[in-house]
């Protein structure tokens, strides 16, 4: 009898044979169906297993996906849609995806169709700025995370900025530690490797100095400096807005401690100012041609980088008729000799295009008394996403790689806000939630100088050299060569950036050549050569206090120090190195750590520095 | 005009090279290893390790000499029958009667040697040296600088258009071919740009006894205490993600000294090598061959050649310069003979321009473009090929020898006929000259 029946719609019939069994015999107004039509198999009793999900910004779901009875399911739709990043499988109802928006808590009808019929599920669907896009303030810390802060700030820290930092917490450091004390002590030493003569005035004024004395200046401040995120800051500029001393004239290698003093100096102040003040540095007009960009051949280095790689990115949003503007602007500088028979750079109004330039749609009056150089830069800042790529620069160098754009945006707004002041966004930078999340203490790859400076600072353990006879009278008492013979080699000399693009973290900083030079390196470091005795530094200020210096004491303690995680297993090994004398050949014989026997600690400490130093975790920062 | 390109990768522009700022470590790994064909996610150090065997190379070896700073090949293989090469180097030239002829071996009656050649010489009577002239690319540039750069990378177009993320031509190779550290070797100061990029981290190093773990020798015996327990803990880790990729390199760092090491104290050679540094830098090529290493393409760079002035000729710096060459190729060739590897050897002499035809006001010479470039090896096919060098091209007003063979030519006879390394992968253009030489 079924096949006779005329069709209605599933619902009709199930209604109809409902009727029927209620009307039995005849109640209501339903049609009486005779035989029961077969069961429909319309989707039941939909049921997510996560029906009210709070997720996260940037983080991918677990795939929320649906039971449900009845017959099988032709089909599923939602409604509204999902917030932006989830997917909604219309195959199986899954939810996946990564959202990339907060969303408000919201109801979401799901709809799962055949051909007996309908399901319907309510799922309320929320999404929250996940920790690693937020950079409002963290509200509580962990030991953990001061080490983590000194890591990433600090070149690792000594014990004494953890005492410091803990004693009055991350947020009121973070904000003394964007102010920089004056270091004109420390740099009347440091200009000691420059063949100054005058140190009260810094006045390098003796003989040029040379691309390795320029280099150890700055070592010697990274090395020394009681407020070493000056230094850290800094070389982060020197990255990104790179030049290099190696393909420079001898007699104008002494411009480049004003280029370092620019970014320590400048490198939490104004952004404007910095790049107004990086565009005209003597150092950047000779290395990006801009001492040879004329009126009748403007130069397109300079300009080119200035968008591509300084102020906005490859290809965002500028063309390359806003280059060809941008040169005529750079125009006017050049060197000359003074009458010390030094070269310096000078402003020539007779070099300067004096006519008027247009870039972005903005034009910049045609004049011949000051150079164009702040027109350009700011006209660029106004009308382009500049704020966007450095506070993605400064996000990635200091948090973790692949920012999305919910931290980037909120950065960039601060930075507006503030009139482009970088102090206050980098507070906020270093409370924030997403640096101290999970995501940006996975690691980042420590290149050459954060791994050899950090040690050094540490650990107080450094290269000794002594003054050579031709050095002149004032070179600080370490001349700092080896270590900056070590910097050539490990390809991160500071001043000699390889090219414009600064250090790209590349493979060769994780190669075998490169973790073998860093060993060399701290290697400098921990032996002494004129004896073994605790010469020269005292490595028990390293130790643990006195009656916590067993042997597996010294190790958990000294792992902390350096922010070396280790596994059981490596801490049993390192225990046993601390218990063993070793013998011809390296063959070690048990002999208990005794941290009250000198020998014990001039060999096997130092020795333990040098192993933790090639932890792999160590190589993270 | 600016051919546009893909705005987050790797470009070549006016000959220079371009690596977008803000490219994750992530992003580059995942250039390189989508490069290599390998598309899985994961660790990318684990993909260093070679996994389908590269391209049967058997055991042919190419060692490249960078002559830095633009060698005046015109002092160097002389054109002997040329009036204008007299008449624009008064002070600097060679005299026919004093070059080395060339008119055994293969024979060749327009050029000779240096005088200082006289071991090459006599390995061109052996039919072991061809001379290519007019060595260049088109549009040449003198810059040290950018034309190193054309040299070390190897094309002249788009990384992106080209599908290759940016990498030397010698990293190309070895990541293609040879892809352990030790499958390609740098020797000397300095990272040559021709090992830039690519995925298997070819080694460079300063010399061979450098390479090693340093001594604390006021502790020797606990200092290898020190590495023994390094290398247990390195083991024993279980390190992933970043650490991971951090202690594979250690690891690896390790295992390669200690080879490397071995190698060198078990070196026992048959010629005695000169104390300069080429020389030494040849003998370290020679402990890793008698070692038995897997390497396919040593490099070293041999200096001073920017003579810009006091050049010399038949004495002088030019002549310095050519001795130590010869000095140090010959100590080689003695080694490679009696290992009997002599016929498996293409030493090809390389660099960043030739200089002008004529001497300037300082009895030196200045920035030129094309040059002659010479292979020497049991594995070479002697002879002088290329477009000859005519006096017109030297007479004024030509400045310098323009182009006639591009540089990546010969490179790619070396690779397809003497290594059995399909040139493909390493040069991925067609050349403007596409000649073919017959060198190997």
């Amino acid at each position: 009898m079924i096949g006779s029946r005329t069709l209605f719609s599933r619902l009709a019939l199930s209604a109809a044979f409902l009727l029927s069994l209620a009307g039995c015999g005849g109640g209501g107004g339903g049609e009486v169906l005779g035989n029961p039509p077969p069961p429909p198999n319309a989707p039941t009793a939909l049921a997510y297993p996560v029906p009210a999900p709070v997720y996260e910004t940037s983080t991918p779901v677990t795939p929320n996906v649906p039971t449900h009875g009845g017959g099988a399911v032709d089909s599923w739709s939602i409604a509204p849609a999902l917030p932006a990043g989830l997917a909604f499988d219309t195959g199986t109802g899954a939810i996946t995806g990564s959202p990339t928006a907060p969303a408000p808590s919201n109801v979401h009808t799901v709809t799962a169709t055949n051909a007996d019929g309908q399901g319907t599920v309510q799922i309320s669907v929320t999404v929250v700025l996940s920790a690693l896009d937020s950079m409002a303030a963290q509200s509580t810390f962990s030991d953990d995370d001061i080490r983590y802060f000194l890591g990433r700030t600090h070149f690792g820290g000594k014990a004494s900025d953890f005492t410091n930092v803990k004693a009055i917490g991350i947020p009121a450091y973070v904000d003394q530690m964007l102010t920089f004390d004056d270091t004109t002590a420390l740099e009347q030493a440091a200009h000691g490797h420059l063949l100054t003569t005058d140190a009260a005035t810094m006045v390098v004024t003796d003989k040029f100095p040379s691309h390795a004395q320029v280099s150890r200046y700055w070592l010697h401040l990274m090395v020394n400096s009681p407020q070493p995120f000056q230094e850290v800051l800094a070389f982060f500029w020197h990255d990104h807005f790179a030049s290099s001393t190696a393909a420079l004239e001898t007699n104008s290698t002494w411009w480049m401690p004003t280029q370092i003093d620019l970014w320590r100096k400048q490198g939490a102040g104004n952004l404007r100012t910095l790049m107004l003040a990086m565009a005209r540095d003597w150092i950047m007009l000779e290395f990006l041609d801009g001492v040879r960009s004329t009126k009748n051949a403007p130069n397109e280095n300079f300009p080119r980088e200035w968008f591509e790689l300084f102020a906005l990115g490859v290809d965002n949003g500028y063309t390359q008729a806003d280059i060809l503007q941008a040169a005529k602007a750079f125009t006017g500088y050049r060197t000359r000799t003074n009458a010390g028979g030094w070269q310096e750079v000078t402003f020539d109004t007779s070099r300067h295009d004096p006519n008027a330039k247009t870039i972005f749609g903005v034009t910049i009056p045609g004049q011949n008394v000051t150079d164009d150089y702040a027109a350009v830069v700011d006209i660029t800042i106004d009308n382009r996403p500049v704020a966007e790529f450095i506070s993605k620069k400064l996000f990635e160098h200091f948090c973790y790689e692949g920012a999305g754009n919910l931290p980037i945006a909120a950065m960039a707004a601060q930075l507006r806000a503030d009139g482009y002041e970088l102090a206050p966004l980098l507070k906020t930078l270093f409370k924030s939630e997403a640096f101290f999340s999970s995501r940006a203490k996975v690691g980042l790859a420590k290149g050459p100088i954060e791994h050899v400076v950090g040690f050094i600072r540490t650990t107080n353990l450094a290269p000794i050299d002594a003054p050579q006879a031709t050095d002149s009278v004032g070179t600080p008492v370490n001349t700092l060569r080896t270590l900056d013979s070590s910097c050539v080699t490990l390809a991160q000399r500071p001043t000699q950036p390889p090219s414009v693009n600064g250090w790209p973290v590349t493979e060769q900083w994780l190669s075998a050549q490169n973790m073998l030079d860093r060993a060399n390196t701290v290697v400098q470091c921990i032996r002494d050569r004129t004896d073994q005795t605790n010469a020269g530094v005292d490595v028990t200020t390293l130790l643990p206090p006195p009656g916590q210096r067993s042997a597996i004491e010294v190790v958990d303690g000294l792992a902390t120090l350096l922010r070396v995680t280790l596994s059981p297993t490596e801490r049993t090994q390192c225990e046993t190195y601390l218990n063993s004398q070793a013998g011809a050949g390296g063959t070690p014989t048990p002999s208990p750590f005794d941290a009250s026997i000198a020998a014990h600690v001039s060999e096997r400490v130092r020795g333990l520095l040098y192993i933790l130093a090639q932890h792999p975790t160590y190589g993270v920062r | 005009m600016n051919t546009p390109f893909s705005s987050r990768t790797p470009h070549v522009r006016d000959g220079r090279l371009h690596v977008p700022r803000g490219s994750s470590r992530r992003e580059i790994l995942q250039w390189a290893l989508a490069g290599a064909g390998i598309t899985a996610l994961g660790p990318w150090i684990d993909k260093r390790l070679p996994t389908a065997s590269a391209a049967a190379q058997g055991n042919k070896i190419l060692v490249v000499i960078n002559m830095d700073g633009g060698c005046d090949t015109l002092n160097m293989v002389i054109p002997i029958t040329s009036g204008s090469y007299v008449t624009r180097r008064p002070n600097i030239h060679i005299p026919a009667a004093a070059a080395l002829a060339l008119t055994d071996g293969p024979g060749n009656l327009a050029n000779g040697l240096h005088p200082q050649l006289d071991q090459i010489r006599s390995m061109w009577a052996d039919g072991d040296v061809a001379i290519v002239h007019k060595v260049g690319y088109p549009s040449e540039n003198l810059s040290h600088f950018e034309s190193q750069d054309i040299y070390s990378y190897g094309v002249r177009g788009e990384f992106p258009t080209l599908g290759i993320p940016q990498s030397g031509w010698i990293a190309r190779f070895a990541q293609q071919y040879a892809p352990t550290p030790l499958g390609a070797v740098s020797l000397g100061a300095g990272r040559p740009t021709s090992f830039v990029g690519g995925t298997s981290g070819p080694l460079q190093v300063s010399s061979l006894s450098g390479f090693s773990f340093a001594n604390d020798n006021g502790a020797s015996n606990n200092h290898l205490l020190r590495l023994a327990t390094i290398k247990q803990m390195l083991t024993a880790s279980q390190a992933t993600g970043t650490p991971g990729e951090v202690k594979s390199a250690i690891q690896q760092a390790h295992d390669l000294t200690a080879q490397i090491q071995a190698a060198v104290t078990s070196f026992a050679p048959t010629a005695t090598y000169p104390s300069r540094s080429l020389a030494q830098r040849l003998r370290d090529v020679a402990i890793l061959i008698q070692g038995g290493f897997e390497t396919r393409v040593f490099y070293t760079t041999t200096g001073g050649f920017d003579l810009h002035g006091d050049e010399g000729g038949v004495t002088g710096s030019q002549a310095n310069l050519m001795q130590t060459i010869d000095d140090a190729i010959s100590a080689f060739r003695t080694d490679m003979v009696a290992m009997g590897q002599w016929d498996n050897v293409v030493i090809a002499l390389i660099t960043e321009f030739g200089r002008r035809n004529y001497e300037n006001g300082s009895f030196g010479s200045d920035h030129g473009a094309a040059w002659s470039e010479m292979l020497i090896g049991g594995g070479v096919n002697g002879g002088v090929f290329g477009p000859t060098i005519a006096d017109s091209d030297i007479a004024a007003p030509k400045e310098y020898l323009t182009y006639g063979v591009d540089f990546r030519d010969v490179y790619k006879e070396i690779l397809n006929d003497h290594l059995n390394a399909p040139a493909g992968p390493v040069f991925p253009e067609t050349q403007p000259t596409n000649v073919v030489l017959g060198v190997c």
